[in-house]
């Protein structure tokens, strides 16, 4: 359906998107995850047709979109990571609007802005100014507007930034409902490892303007087939510890945050007697201690060595 | 087209502080200006109120007639020709004069006289200031003018006038009408003596009084200056108000999911020159609407004015809306706000030039040249001159510039208007 090949994109000396090459099948839900300044949102923008790149191809059903957009134009639905709305007016205002500016009027109009309005679980609020809502309300409706036109693809940058769980839950159903209900195709970028992680079937994760790897959530976790984590939460973090299951044996890679440490540990091994008197011999308290299979979130860590949220 | 013209009334409309900007503020500024420098404009005038004056008579007519005829006896003039000088001064006296001049229908408006018996009852009722002043005609006043006229003897007649402050206006206005009959007296007398008579004094005097005109200039209030000026003003700041909210369209991401539909950019940018050409002239037909309305700035103009006030406000209007496409493209392109927000700081510098908040010409003529040769100052010097009753094909040439201005801005607009995408 998409195919995108070496695209690149310079903003004057600086590389922002390097090289990256990727596809979309039709009814499948993609995701791009990579932490905040990786390229997600100019790679996006370029595969939308809403900025040039500085070099590589996007086709759609193998036109070239970057030289005829409006190929691709009318089949996208755009959720841009800002409230991309007019604030002042109401829901149903810049719904209408943006409605009529897809050539939609009258009852098909009027039809359509209440099925997504209660779609997105706005239809009480939609006369009230935008301005007036919540965060959440806010990403709901900025979602509604980009459905408006009944798109086959819709693209999502980030759509779940700075909103409260309850939310983020239902913006994350509504999207996995879209896509196994009514097919459509779903590239979603974000820097939360578990929404991708729920809602993707391939992923394709972005690190510096580059794709460092791509797949589906098996395969990619498949990296780490040989390896587990183990996570230790501790009163006090202190670099003595750390140095001393940076240098333990079996011990792969150590991450430090403000809960304590994450190790990345060869499968099997039993390393839990070690840690305890690594613990003891530095003067540290756990308070917990948690062995698991990897995530994506692990996939990213030990690509990068940083967390996604780094 | 329509959509997108329409969505920018709507925000417009929601926008308190920019309906305050374009609509209210004006009407403040027409407000304060007009009251507090009404007497800087050329021809301007302040409304006067109303006051009152006194005029103690303290002559009895009968008497100084009888007087005259015995004097007139005295001079051993034929009988006849004493009867006739007799008529001739009951026909010239002067307080009966005095007093058809304050009762003249164009005075009556600005002043009332009061009749008091005596000084005193005046003076009291000035220093009450019920008053604004008095005149008295003193005992055996037409007597004395007519000694002084037919006997040709040195007058003696004396008007006393007292007037509660010097610097008021209404004392500025009763010594003014008083010097007038004065003078008018003087004139018409001397003519009927010179010409016995035959001379017809009254329609001499209009002729002599007459200001001629030597040019088609009508004056200008400064009410009516205030409204053209405010009004060019706040419609100039029109401009970057509507660019300012397309850029932030782009900054919010608005503007591409309008180009993800579809649209065409140059659709884009012929809706912004249209909302702005819509947004003045409706604004500045709100102005000159109200303004007539609480001001009477332009009561009593015929359709004819209007039609012509209708054009140039029509081209002017023309002009924002494409001034409002170049800045525009310019923000969109230069993807910052920095020419609009520097145009906004700039349009009271345009104004200045262009007389909004004074005649420039009072400073320097070339001052005024520049200023005709901005978009306020072409438009302001091509509606005062229509008020002052010159024809439009006069004010054409001023008119031919603003199209001049709407054709290069909408040609830059287009030219540096992003085509496709945004880059």
């Amino acid at each position: 359906m998409i195919e995108v090949k070496n695209l690149g994109k310079n903003f004057k000396k600086k590389i922002a998107v390097d090289d990256v090459s990727m596809y979309l099948d039709e009814g499948e839900s993609v995701g791009l995850l990579g932490p905040n300044g990786a390229g997600k949102s100019t790679t996006i923008s370029m595969i939308s047709t809403l900025l040039p790149p500085t070099k590589g191809t996007v086709k759609y059903n193998g036109k070239n979109v970057l030289k005829e957009p409006e190929e691709l134009r009318p089949i996208l639905g755009v959720v841009p990571q800002e409230i991309a709305l007019y604030e002042e007016l109401s829901a149903y205002e810049n719904m209408s609007f943006f409605g009529k500016v897809y050539g939609i009027s009258g009852k098909k109009l009027e039809d359509k802005i209440q099925e997504t309005l209660d779609l997105v679980g706005l239809k009480e609020r939609q006369k009230d100014a935008v301005e007036t809502y919540s965060g959440g309300m806010k990403r709901r409706i900025n979602i509604a507007v980009a459905l408006m036109h009944d798109p086959e693809i819709l693209i999502m940058d980030e759509p779940t930034v700075g909103i409260d769980p309850q939310s983020r839950n239902y913006i994350l159903e509504m999207v996995r409902k879209l896509n196994r209900e009514r097919g459509l195709t779903v590239l979603y970028t974000s820097h939360y490892m578990e929404e991708v992680e729920k809602l993707c079937d391939r992923v394709y994760i972005m690190d510096h303007g580059q794709i460092i790897a791509s797949g589906t959530k098996e395969e990619l976790k498949s990296i780490l087939s040989n390896e587990e984590t183990i996570q230790i939460q501790v009163e006090e973090t202190k670099s003595e510890f750390r140095d001393l299951l940076s240098s333990q044996e079996g011990v792969n890679q150590v991450l430090e945050d403000e809960a304590g440490y994450n190790l990345i540990v060869s499968k099997g091994e039993q390393l839990l007697g070690e840690i305890f008197d690594h613990a003891k011999q530095a003067n540290i308290k756990i308070i917990g201690i948690h062995v698991k299979t990897p995530t994506l979130e692990d996939v990213f860590l030990h690509l990068t060595g940083r967390k996604l949220r780094d | 087209m329509f959509n997108l013209v329409k969505k920018d009334f709507l925000t417009l409309s929601k926008s308190k502080s920019d309906l305050l900007e374009l609509l209210f503020m004006p009407f403040i500024l027409i407000a304060i200006l007009g009251f507090a420098l009404g007497n800087l404009i050329m021809g301007g005038s302040n409304s006067i109120d109303t006051f009152h004056i006194g005029i103690v008579n303290e002559q009895n007519i009968e008497e100084d007639l009888i007087r005259l005829e015995t004097d007139l006896m005295e001079q051993s003039l034929p009988e006849e020709m004493a009867a006739e000088l007799l008529a001739g001064a009951q026909q010239i006296d002067p307080s009966a004069v005095l007093r058809e001049v304050f009762e003249d229908e164009s005075l009556e408006e600005i002043m009332i006289v009061n009749e008091f018996a005596d000084t005193e009852s005046a003076q009291e009722a000035m220093k009450e200031e019920e008053i604004a002043g008095f005149i008295t005609i003193p005992e055996a006043f037409s007597y004395n003018v007519w000694r002084s006229i037919y006997l040709e003897e040195d007058s003696a007649a004396t008007l006393e006038m007292t007037v509660l402050t010097n610097e008021s206006l209404s004392g500025v206005i009763l010594t003014s009408v008083v010097t007038t009959f004065v003078d008018q007296y003087n004139l018409e007398t001397s003519i009927a003596l010179a010409t016995d008579g035959r001379a017809e004094t009254e329609a001499n005097t209009e002729e002599h009084g007459e200001i001629m005109s030597l040019s088609v200039e009508e004056p200008i209030s400064a009410f009516q200056y205030y409204t053209i000026g405010m009004g060019v003003m706040f419609a100039l700041s029109t401009a970057p108000a509507l660019a300012s909210r397309a850029f932030k369209e782009k900054e919010q991401h608005v503007f591409g999911r309008i180009m993800l539909s579809g649209t065409k950019p140059l659709t884009y940018l012929s809706s912004k020159m249209i909302s702005g050409t819509l947004v003045t002239f409706i604004q500045l037909v709100i102005l000159f609407l109200f303004s007539t309305l609480i001001f009477g700035t332009f009561k009593g103009r015929d359709f004819d004015f209007w039609i012509d006030m209708g054009y140039i406000t029509g081209l002017y209007s023309l002009l924002i809306g494409s001034i409002t496409s170049l800045l525009t493209s310019i923000s969109l392109h230069s993807n910052n706000n920095n020419t609009v927000n520097f145009f906004g700081s700039f349009v009271s510098v345009f104004a200045f030039l262009g007389g909004s908040f004074t005649p420039v010409e009072q400073f320097s003529e070339a001052l005024k040249q520049v200023g005709n040769w901005t978009p306020n100052g072409a438009t302001m010097t091509s509606y005062l001159q229509l008020m002052q009753g010159f024809e439009f094909q006069e004010v054409l040439p001023l008119m031919l510039r603003v199209v001049g201005m709407i054709i290069i801005c909408i040609v830059v607009a287009v030219i540096i208007f992003p085509k496709r995408r945004l880059d």
